[in-house]
């Protein structure tokens, strides 16, 4: 049951400000006619499930996710892709609980790939990673809201971030349709061209990458993978996932070459493996009868990226110089999986997940 | 001044059902310690110096390390099941770090739930997030064994001194003579 409070107008940011409802900029209000209007847009009830985490005693309902997005700035139009997002955010395999508890304090990536992002003018081409664009902004922002709120990750409690980053804030943009031949993201994941997806994935913050002088595309990824094979980044050497924003000129450096995005995966993954003794020099230690296997594979190296499928590539950003930008999983895979999803409008029901406990047949009371 | 509605994002408070601890009886002889070691490094190395040092002032049988998979995920209900079947007491180690630190303490208490007194070992850093943890898994201010952050770095000798050194605390949390939850009951 949601609380409705009724506060003076002129007191309404402090308020919230002061019972840690905040990432500590001010808030849109959530009135009740303003999470109407959400929910309308979405085409979900206040008590639609969404998800929830079981280990925090916590599910989130439509009528939540409406409030942060709300809070956000969030517009109606971009209630289904909030939606969405919050849905991948409670699949199991996202590992929330742990994902938002961690010292490692990962940011909530959100990627969205598909037709919807134009529709409702989210940015993918310059600045895509940064401020200026409303839908950008607050979408990602109203993920990180729900979570410090309906799923009470608070720094310092139940969110345990050491350092954190500036992503933590909001970190969600658009992919721009890459150049022919290469497959969107949505598709190479098995969607159709005509859906709308959102990824999210668990990460550090951007690293961007430079490679102004050299057009060549087999170059470019010995560069992609030079950023990713780094001793410093956790889950190098025991094998995560990460998330590449690859720019305009890079992406024309692999589709001039012939690079399919399968080959750049590919060669990314393998490029990045990294010898135990370039750890060691770093001043890390190799982990050895924990929980990260760290023995080396039969080249004597060790993973950055588990496999190409655990490393998505992302056409984004605007013409310009030769940059891209990478992030890593902010912890190796057995701890959090991307997940994708694909965006339902506002007309699509909910899915039917089968019987549930509603339709239990109790037994007949005994007469007396 | 103009007043308005706003709904709240946090969930209405909603008092969480109090979860009871395993009873604290007479712990048998050759008792079955199960040590719920979650990889992180270090971990199967203090769980087994303080076994060997409970093992100085109680009267253990078996001592079993159960190891998860990973440190971000508790242990599955099932997993508990089949543990609490054959465990008389637990400890779930190491909880040094926010996520590892929540799954560990939730593993403890899942046994207590399935009334296999238990105890979790965590470092002092995270003490505050265990706590925001035990409340909403119905078991405010369950004890933990605390120990100076990192332990991860520290010395084989280091880590048998810190075994040694908490092995008191881990038996009366274990066997109930110094139950911090008496006076939250």
């Amino acid at each position: 049951m949601v609380e409705v409070l009724e506060v003076e107008d002129a007191e309404v940011q402090e308020l919230f400000f002061e019972r840690g409802w905040t990432d500590g900029l001010p808030i849109v209000p959530p009135t009740p006619a303003r999470v109407q209007a959400m929910l309308a847009a979405g085409g979900v009830s206040e008590q639609d499930i969404l998800g929830s985490i079981p280990q925090r005693g916590r599910s989130v309902d439509a009528q939540q996710a409406a409030i942060c997005a709300v809070m956000a700035g969030a517009r109606p139009d971009y209630f289904p892709i909030v939606l969405c997002a919050v849905e991948a955010l409670l699949d199991p395999a996202f590992n929330a609980h742990s994902v938002l508890t961690s010292t490692g304090g990962a940011a909530i990536c959100t990627v969205v790939s598909g037709p919807i992002a134009a529709e409702i003018g989210m940015n993918s081409t310059h600045n895509a990673l940064g401020p200026g664009n409303r839908a950008n902004a607050t979408i990602g922002r109203a993920l990180r809201l729900l979570a410090m709120t309906v799923l009470d990750a608070r720094p310092g409690l139940m969110d345990a971030s050491s350092i954190g980053h500036p992503g933590k804030y909001t970190l969600c943009f658009a992919e721009d349709p890459p150049p022919s031949p290469w497959s969107s993201l949505r598709e190479s994941l098995g969607f159709q061209a005509q859906d709308t997806t959102v990824t999210l994935m668990a990460t550090e913050g951007p690293r961007q990458i430079a490679n102004h002088l050299n057009g060549d595309g087999h170059d470019v990824l010995r560069t992609f993978a030079a950023m990713l094979r780094s001793p410093a980044t956790f889950m190098v050497g025991k094998g995560g996932q990460a998330l590449a924003v690859v720019g305009p000129e890079h992406m024309i450096a692999f589709v001039e070459a012939g690079i399919s995005r399968e080959q750049a995966c590919e060669e990314i993954v393998r490029q990045s493996r990294i010898a135990p003794e370039a750890i060691v020099r770093a001043g890390v230690l190799i982990e050895k009868g924990a929980q990260h296997d760290m023995t080396p594979g039969a080249d004597g190296l060790l993973p950055s990226v588990l496999g190409p499928e655990d490393l998505l590539l992302v056409s984004a950003g605007g013409g310009g110089a030769g940059w891209s930008s990478m992030m890593p999983a902010f912890a190796p895979r057995i701890h959090s999986r991307a997940v994708t999803r694909r965006v339902r409008g506002p007309e699509e029901m909910l899915p039917d997940c089968g019987e549930d406990s509603c339709a239990i047949q109790l037994p007949p009371l005994p007469q007396e | 001044m103009p007043r308005i509605e706003v709904l709240s994002p946090v969930p209405a408070a909603e008092p969480v059902a109090p979860v009871a601890l395993a009873p604290r009886q007479t712990i048998p002889a050759q008792a079955h310690l199960t040590l719920i070691c979650n990889g992180k490094p270090k971990a199967r190395e203090i769980l087994s110096f303080m076994a060997q040092e409970l093992g100085e002032t109680m009267s253990l049988g078996e001592v079993e390390i159960f190891s998860k998979p990973t440190a971000a995920f508790p242990i599955t209900d099932q997993q508990a099941r089949e543990l609490a079947q054959r465990s008389d007491l637990v400890i779930a180690a190491l909880g040094d770090c926010g996520a590892c630190s929540a799954c560990s303490l939730h593993d403890a208490i899942q046994m207590e739930r399935l009334g296999v007194p238990a105890t979790v070992v965590i470092t002092d850093v995270f003490q505050r997030t265990v706590a925001s943890f035990s409340r909403t898994l119905g078991v405010e201010g369950y004890h933990s064994v605390v120990l100076p952050h990192p332990v991860s770095s520290r010395s084989e000798e280091r880590l048998r001194r810190l075994a040694r050194e908490s092995a008191q605390t881990a038996h009366d949390q274990l066997a109930g003579s110094a139950l911090m939850l008496a006076a939250a009951a």
